[in-house]
């Protein structure tokens, strides 16, 4: 009971947060949407219009980046893009109510969502655009440093990376739904990280401790806390991804909500295991955040990349990577073999993470 | 309200001098560093025990010792007779830790806090309910039920965090700076509440900085510095172990710090210092120096305004036993 109560109260935490909650739910649907219609031809209804304004201070690579960024997104959802001149001309129409929503980036590079205090909701879809730039940008900064392709040829590659399965394949935002609630599920480990820290090492774990709970309820019901409130979020961009979008999650439900739990349990489990490892406030949640992005690309979760040689070899190592293969894979029913293959794999991977963080919590005693 | 139906009187358990903590010879090391160096110390069921001792003293050390949440490398913990590394399932159930730090679920109610900590102390429906209801109103949050934690002040946080210790009704509860930090009226509704605690009869641990606490609320007093304990006893024997000294304290106009120097000179006095207008002179008790020291005054041109002589303070004690140097 009392891992029940621990486990309900560290989800009801959770998901009162609500900013965190938000990121986790709606931005991978807009990515979904966004790169699902960009790049495949998906069927974009415009059921939505937004005016947007920009202001940069200077022409930098981040600033015109984003400018660009915008203007591609805007041909398939419905966004006007106006290049303002100046901060005070932006906050003018915004007062004015000439515009929804604003975009103002300093010489810093530093980005600013502008808006009305009643338009909440412009508000959120700029602050999600505005960070699945962000997500472009760490993408390319990974790309650069290991020599791939550019930002334009990524482009390119991701209209060619058509998953071919005898004959059936996946539209861009079949694809796109499974390999961003990889990638957000992923983000999810810092929930895991965040769990360890601050209801087991930090002041109110330790305060947990001296109470009379025994470490295997406690470790327990702080993995199945994680686990709910990642399930939860996986579990709702499906639904909204089948039932909105139209996205192919294969004939059973049962089974993708099964396969999206054991992702959960695995993100978990890689949290609670970089945070033990790190030993150090806010480092386990670092180096989830370094980490889920590089897991997103080798994965082929942003487009295409070679799939032999030694990155074919490191991709079977990436959890990423074999939630795809399970669920393109069952969803099109091409390869029951690789079903059974890549979901046994999460398995291990699963097991290998929270064997190894007890391993490194009874050492760190 | 009555908050703890069942127990004694803190005078009867005072009486029955019952020990509810029994440290001895424990050691903690930090690498080399020794944190805590053969402590050994008792605390009696029914007092309200202040743990006092500089920044490093070992203060933190002992009580996270006493809470099991440290391995010790030597030495023994017995809580109500028991040891903590053996039982500690039994002694954890009456045991209620108020931490330094706000240990509390922000995005959750006041109710759901303590109702979730009556959970991990075992307590479940209508006694959890009940339970959770009298903790709130007894730091004096019953019009807060619903209130989500971080929307509240620091000073009802400070409270909160109280009553998720006190929830189960526990016998000892250890206290670690819970004022820090807060407005005087939450300070003293804190303070109350202590003291109200133990009137029911919880043993209370209590640690803080502030002096002025200990006097008004601690009725047994040990002063930790470099890992041991330095002096123990009530308020009154440990002002007796300075009683010695008396301080003088002279309002002065128009003197210069070399004033020091000749009174410093003046048989019986110990120590001196000067600040902004008021000389202080620390002297032996008996020295009846208080005419050389006006002497040295006006004799360096200065003029007094006011004089009195000062029995020792808790503060002077303390400062007095773990010297006047700046800790890290």
């Amino acid at each position: 009971m009392k891992t029940i109560s621990i486990a309900f109260y560290h989800l009801l935490s959770n998901l009162r947060d609500r900013k965190e909650t938000m990121v986790q739910i709606v931005s991978p649907i807009l990515l979904i949407f966004i790169l699902g219609s960009a790049l495949g031809g998906g069927e974009s209804n415009g059921s939505f219009e937004m005016s947007l304004g920009l202001v940069y201070e200077t022409p930098t690579e981040v600033s015109v980046g984003l400018e660009n960024y915008l203007k591609e997104a805007s041909h398939e959802i419905n966004i006007d893009i106006q290049r303002v001149e100046s901060i005070e001309a932006l906050n003018s129409m915004i007062t004015n109510n000439d515009i929804d929503s604003g975009i103002f980036v300093n010489k810093l590079n530093e980005i600013e969502i502008i808006s009305a205090p009643n338009r909440a909701i412009d508000s959120s879809i700029t602050l999600q655009i505005v960070e699945s730039f962000n997500h472009f940008i760490t993408t390319e900064t990974i790309k650069a440093e290991r020599g791939i392709d550019s930002f334009e040829s990524m482009n390119l590659g991701i209209k060619e990376h058509i998953i071919e399965f005898e004959g059936r394949s996946p539209s861009a935002i079949d694809y796109y739904a499974v390999t961003m609630l990889a990638m957000f599920m992923m983000y999810g480990a810092g929930y895991g990280a965040y769990a360890i820290e601050t209801d087991y090492f930090e002041v109110r774990g330790e305060r947990i401790k001296t109470t009379t709970v025994k470490f295997s309820e406690h470790f327990v019901g702080l993995a199945l806390g994680t686990i709910a409130t990642i399930s939860v979020q996986g579990v709702a961009v499906v639904l909204f991804s089948k039932f909105v979008f139209g996205v192919n999650f294969g004939e059973s439900l049962l089974f993708t909500l099964f396969v999206v739990t054991s992702f959960a349990i695995l993100a978990t489990g890689m949290g609670m295991f970089m945070s033990i490892l790190s030993k150090d406030k806010n480092k386990g949640t670092n180096m989830v955040n370094v980490l889920i992005p590089i897991f997103t690309l080798i994965s082929g979760g942003f487009g295409n990349v070679f799939n032999e040689g030694v990155i074919g070899a490191v991709q079977k190592f990436i959890p990423n990577y074999h939630f795809h293969e399970v669920l393109l894979n069952y969803a099109f029913k091409t390869s029951d073999e690789i079903v059974t293959t890549s979901l046994l794999t999460l398995w291990g991977m699963i097991v290998i993470c929270y064997g190894g963080t007890l391993i490194l919590k009874r050492r760190a005693v | 309200m009555m908050y703890i139906e069942s127990k004694k009187s803190n005078m009867e358990l005072i009486k029955g001098d019952q020990i509810m903590i029994e440290i001895n010879n424990l050691v903690k090391r930090y690498d080399k560093k020794l944190a805590v160096d053969h402590l050994n110390l008792t605390i009696r069921e029914g007092s309200i025990f202040g743990l006092l001792g500089p920044n490093g003293a070992g203060k933190t050390t002992t009580i996270k010792s006493i809470m099991g949440l440290m391995n010790i490398d030597s030495g023994d913990i017995k809580i109500f007779g028991k040891n903590m590394a053996l039982e500690s399932q039994l002694i954890k159930k009456d045991l209620g830790i108020v931490p330094q730090e706000i240990a509390l679920f922000e995005e959750l109610s006041c109710k759901e806090n303590v109702d979730f900590f009556g959970r991990l102390y075992g307590l479940r429906g209508i006694k959890l309910k009940k339970a959770t209801l009298e903790a709130l109103e007894f730091v004096g949050l019953q019009d807060n039920v619903k209130t989500i934690s971080k929307t509240m002040s620091g000073g009802m946080q400070r409270r909160l965090n109280i009553a998720c210790a006190i929830v189960h009704k526990p016998k000892l509860v250890i206290m670690d700076e819970p004022t820090v930090g807060i407005d005087p009226q939450s300070r003293n509704h804190i303070l109350e509440s202590v003291k109200k605690l133990n009137e029911q009869g919880s043993t209370i641990v209590y640690t803080t900085h502030y002096m002025e606490e200990v006097e008004a609320i601690c009725n047994e007093i040990s002063i930790m510095d470099h890992g041991r304990v330095i002096a123990q006893g009530s308020k009154e024997e440990l002002k007796d172990m300075i009683s010695e000294e008396q301080k003088q304290i002279i309002d002065i106009d128009k003197v210069s710090f070399s004033v020091l120097d000749d009174i410093k000179k003046v048989s019986g006095v110990i120590d001196g210092h000067l600040q902004e207008k008021t000389l202080t002179v620390l002297s032996h008790r008996d020295s009846e120096n208080m005419n050389d020291i006006i002497k040295c005054i006006i004799n360096r041109g200065g003029v007094i305004n006011n004089l009195k002589i000062e029995q020792p303070s808790l503060e002077d004690v303390f400062l007095t036993l773990t010297g006047r140097t700046l800790r890290d």
